[in-house]
């Protein structure tokens, strides 16, 4: 009997013990960049550097000199944070709310079905190959109409920005349509609104909060973006002047010099990733008061038609139409951008491409860079999933639901989930990079990226927790067996199929990052790394060096391909195990609820 | 029926806003300034040779200490700052009024090179001086102060300063330098390959500029080559990111396993041990289309601060 205590005793304490390590992490993070910003922002002035307009840093400014040599103002890279993100706001967020209505109610269920599995492959897509296909595609389409006779800037930055939040804003907003009532549709219908008008004037306003909530979620996935945007925007410390004007971000400044910044101008970076963190948290503060929002007005609270139903949709059926229009549009520019890049890139993936070893001076191959990536994974899936799962499991089986702790670890790991990955790269490059010797290491990368990781395995391992019945919980309590016991054996079996294709969509994700891993991991093509200690491109980076390289553009479309392959491989892997191995335990998790139920009922 | 109606009516709606959008072109006239990010050794080479007529060049434009005693941290507003050559020539390449600089061997068919002051850049003009804009490139180690290199560093070094390593520049589209003075003092050695790996040292650690990657990656093949008894790719641990990253690596070098690499000239007050390996011009280039083929330094000066604006501006002074 004490041995069982023991072990349920102890059992405990590692899971608390891992949750205990993502809210140390979440404070690490902090921290570390508050205090490495405080010498920083008290030399240049916290007002200078919020308010200067002058960007324009000495690499050898150090907190001893009496004056600073370089001028240290972000207010237009503040500016072009907002601009691009607004943009992108009117771009992602009128596009994907009108797609969510043409999936919600305007389309029959096979249409919707695809439609729906095309979007998330759009959310797959890594953001260093929007940033590539705006490049090499859409910058010089558009300059053909700019007035300044350049295509890249705030338009196309917004346009990319816009395709990249949009998954984001249909998931949300379509699942908040989906979740209203019928009665208030068909009540509408009988009192004499057409299809188009039930839609637009009760079932949109109805779904308002998700609406908004899904829009809020976009915000926080555009200002958080970093390689796309120095791919297009064209990087200028300035307000931008218009639409093609060049403008730097926020993320952007801090990948663009983060490399050979100077002692005052490292501060300044990491002030900057402090005024992002701010921007974030407001974010996230914004998103808790509209989702609570929701909660309290499901209590029959009368429905506003003010918002969302704006007066000049007089006949409702032009919504319906733009409904279709965005979502044709979607649909057309996904499979463009996938098509191009298969096009462009499939005749040049040649077996010396992807079987030789790189060596240098000869052409580029990217075998290293594929062995590179499946070491991070390695790394990365060795540290995040056991302890996601067990701070996941530790949040759902063990705490009291809504219990103090338990909420400070929420917003800890929701916070986390925010923070823009160029800011757990530089805090990759100052803290791990260090500690592995000073270099950049796959090892280093793989802890850098774990942090990165933790929120989402956390988060989407509590769902499929949350999704296991409480029944079966019970059934198992009833029959005798321990905590413990319950969980490996009843609970974990249940939620496997959902841990599993997070744990895949967690590789989808490594695989796809690039600003985190540049300074940490290794940022040019190498031969095959030397072990975990030696550095190495992913092929996401190693895309990234191959558009900075002009003579090897072929080569850059090729590995856009192969990394495009694999992202949505992986995806649809995901999908796949979540359905069908979710079926599969469905049906012998319910033969083991009656078989259980049996005793308990008698 | 209605709804494929629909879906018809709306596909066309959608495409037909593309290529509206797209149609309507503006004029190709205005200029599109391009440059390289701060950290750029070929923005610090483009920068310091580029003047007006009073000889303020680019570089003290953008400096604290401007003559005109304004404050500008770049070149005119509405510039775009890319990070590689790659990013610069296919934004030339593929924007009509752009004008932009990378280093000369990587001009390829799709961007035309200028001549400067009517002088075109090739070898013979750079060597003896009157194409205006060149830069070195520079390997550094750290200063002799703080410890010589490790055995293995210090052999690759060696090989680096060779007559062996001078044979390659040509295939790296660099300009080979053999002249004591212009290589910074450092002589022509001869590199003798060894036939067992140095006991002291197991990594070479390579940072700095990517103007230098062709360089440096055919420079790491022929040692490789030359020593394989022994030496393997593995060895070395490249990473470029600018020729700033590249000093500060040098600067930070406790180990004595770091060679930087940095693509402008290295100045009197800089301490690091160092030599040029190879001279390199600096190219500027606009977009096949355009018709102007000849520029003055004092035009690019005015083009990158904003003075001028239009191509039309230059073809008029032309005529």
């Amino acid at each position: 009997m004490d041995r069982v205590k023991v072990k349920e005793s102890a059992s405990k304490a590692l899971f608390a013990a891992a949750a205990i390590v993502c809210i140390v992490a979440v404070v690490a993070i902090f921290v570390f960049i508050i205090i490495r910003s405080i010498p920083a922002l008290s030399k240049i002035g916290f007002f200078n550097f919020v308010f200067g307009d002058v960007w324009n840093p000495d690499r050898f400014d150090n907190y001893a000199t009496e004056v600073l040599a370089g001028r240290y103002g972000i207010l237009t890279m503040i500016v072009g944070s907002v601009f691009s993100t607004v943009g992108a706001l009117i771009i992602g967020g009128v596009l994907g709310f009108f797609t969510a209505v043409f999936l919600a109610r305007f389309c029959n269920a096979k249409v919707k079905k695809v439609f729906s599995a095309v979007i998330n492959l759009l959310a797959g897509i890594p953001s260093v190959i929007y940033g590539f296909f705006g490049m090499a595609v859409l910058i010089p389409l558009f300059a053909n109409i700019s007035p300044t006779g350049d295509g890249g800037g705030l338009l196309v930055s917004s346009l990319v920005l816009g395709i990249m939040i949009l998954p984001t804003v249909v998931a949300l907003s379509k699942t908040g349509m989906e979740a209203v009532p019928q009665e208030l549709y068909e009540g509408a219908r009988a009192l004499g609104a057409t299809h188009e008008q039930a839609v637009f004037r009760t079932v949109v306003p109805a779904a308002k909060s998700s609406i908004i909530a899904s829009l809020i979620l976009g915000v926080g996935r555009a200002i958080g973006e970093t390689m796309a945007v120095i791919m297009i925007a064209g990087n200028s410390p300035e307000i931008p002047g218009g639409l093609f004007g060049s403008f730097r971000t926020m993320t952007a400044n801090i990948v663009l010099e983060m490399g050979y910044a100077g002692e005052v101008q490292m501060g300044a970076l990491l002030s900057t990733g402090v005024i992002l963190l701010i921007f974030i948290a407001v974010i996230n503060l914004l998103f808790g008061l509209v989702v609570a929002d929701r909660k309290k007005s499901k209590g029959g609270k009368k429905f506003s038609l003010g918002l969302s139903a704006p007066k000049w949709i007089k006949p409702a059926a032009i919504g319906k139409v733009i409904s279709w229009v965005s979502a044709v549009f979607v649909a057309i520019f996904l499979a463009f951008i996938i098509g191009y890049i298969l096009v462009r890139g499939i005749p040049h993936i040649t077996p010396q491409f992807l079987f030789t070893d790189y060596a240098y001076g000869h052409d580029p191959s990217i075998l290293s860079c594929i062995v590179s990536t499946l070491l991070l994974i390695v790394v990365s899936i060795a540290i995040s999933v056991p302890l996601g799962i067990a701070t996941a499991i530790y949040l759902n089986e063990y705490t009291r639901r809504g219990s103090k702790f338990v909420r400070v670890i929420r917003s800890a790991i929701d916070i986390l989930s925010g923070i823009p990955s160029i800011v757990y790269g530089l805090f990759g490059m100052l803290t791990f990079v260090v500690w592995f010797g000073g270099s950049a290491s796959i090892l280093a990368g793989g802890f850098t990226i774990s942090i990165m990781l933790l929120p989402v395995v956390v988060k989407s391992t509590e769902e499929s927790l949350k999704a296991v019945p409480d029944s079966f919980r019970e059934g198992s309590f009833a029959l005798g067996a321990g905590k413990v016991r319950t969980i490996f054996k009843i609970v974990l079996p249940s939620a496997l199929p959902g841990i599993l294709s997070a744990v895949i969509l967690t590789i989808g994700r490594v695989v796809s990052e690039t600003a985190p891993l540049m300074y940490t991991m290794g940022s040019v093509i190498q031969p095959m790394p030397n072990g975990f200690l030696g550095s190495g491109a992913t092929l996401a980076v190693a895309l990234y060096a191959l558009t900075r390289e002009y003579k090897y553009m072929d080569q850059a479309y090729a590995a856009a391909c192969v990394l495009m392959i694999l992202v949505l491989a992986l995806n649809f892997l995901a999908g796949f195990i979540g359905k069908r191995l979710g079926k599969k335990f469905q049906g012998e998790t319910n033969v083991v609820r009656k078989k259980k139920r049996q005793p308990a009922e008698s | 029926m209605k709804k494929i109606l629909m879906a018809i009516l709306s596909g066309i709606l959608a495409v037909g806003i593309g290529v509206a959008a797209v149609g309507c072109g503006g004029s190709g006239s205005s200029i599109v300034v391009v440059g390289r990010e701060a950290s750029s050794g070929t923005r610090e080479a483009f920068d310091k040779a580029v003047k007006n007529a009073e000889g303020t060049s680019l570089d003290d434009y953008s400096g604290e200490n401007n003559p005109d005693g304004e404050e500008h941290a770049g070149y005119v507003k509405g510039a775009v700052y890319l990070g590689g050559t790659g990013d610069v020539a296919s934004r030339v390449a593929s924007t009509k009024g752009a004008i932009g600089y990378i280093s000369l061997g990587s001009v390829d068919e799709s961007v035309t090179a200028l001549n400067i002051e009517g002088v075109v850049a090739d070898e013979a003009n750079v060597l003896n001086g009157s194409y205006a804009i060149q830069r070195p490139f520079v390997v550094m180690k750290r200063d002799a102060s703080k410890g010589d290199l490790q055995d293995l560093a210090a052999d690759f070094y060696s090989y680096l300063t060779s007559e062996q390593a001078q044979g390659h520049m040509e295939e790296a589209g660099v300009i080979s330098l053999t002249d004591t003075d212009k290589r910074d003092g450092q002589e022509v050695t001869q590199y003798t390959a060894l036939t067992a790996k140095p006991a002291e040292g197991d990594k070479i650690v390579i940072r700095g500029s990517t103007s230098m990657t062709d360089t440096i990656s055919i420079m790491i093949r022929e040692y490789v080559e030359l020593n394989k008894a022994w030496c393997t790719n593995e060895m070395f641990d490249l990473q470029l990111q600018g020729s700033s990253y590249g000093r500060s690596a040098v600067d930070g070098d406790t180990t004595g396993n770091v060679i930087g690499l940095a693509s402008s000239a290295e100045t009197e007050s800089d301490t690091r041990d160092h030599f040029n390996i190879a001279l390199d011009a600096v190219a500027v280039i606009v977009n096949p289309s355009n018709e102007v083929k000849d520029i003055t330094l004092e035009q690019l000066f005015d083009i990158y601060t904003g003075a001028i604006t239009s191509w039309d501006e230059l073809t008029a002074a032309e005529e």
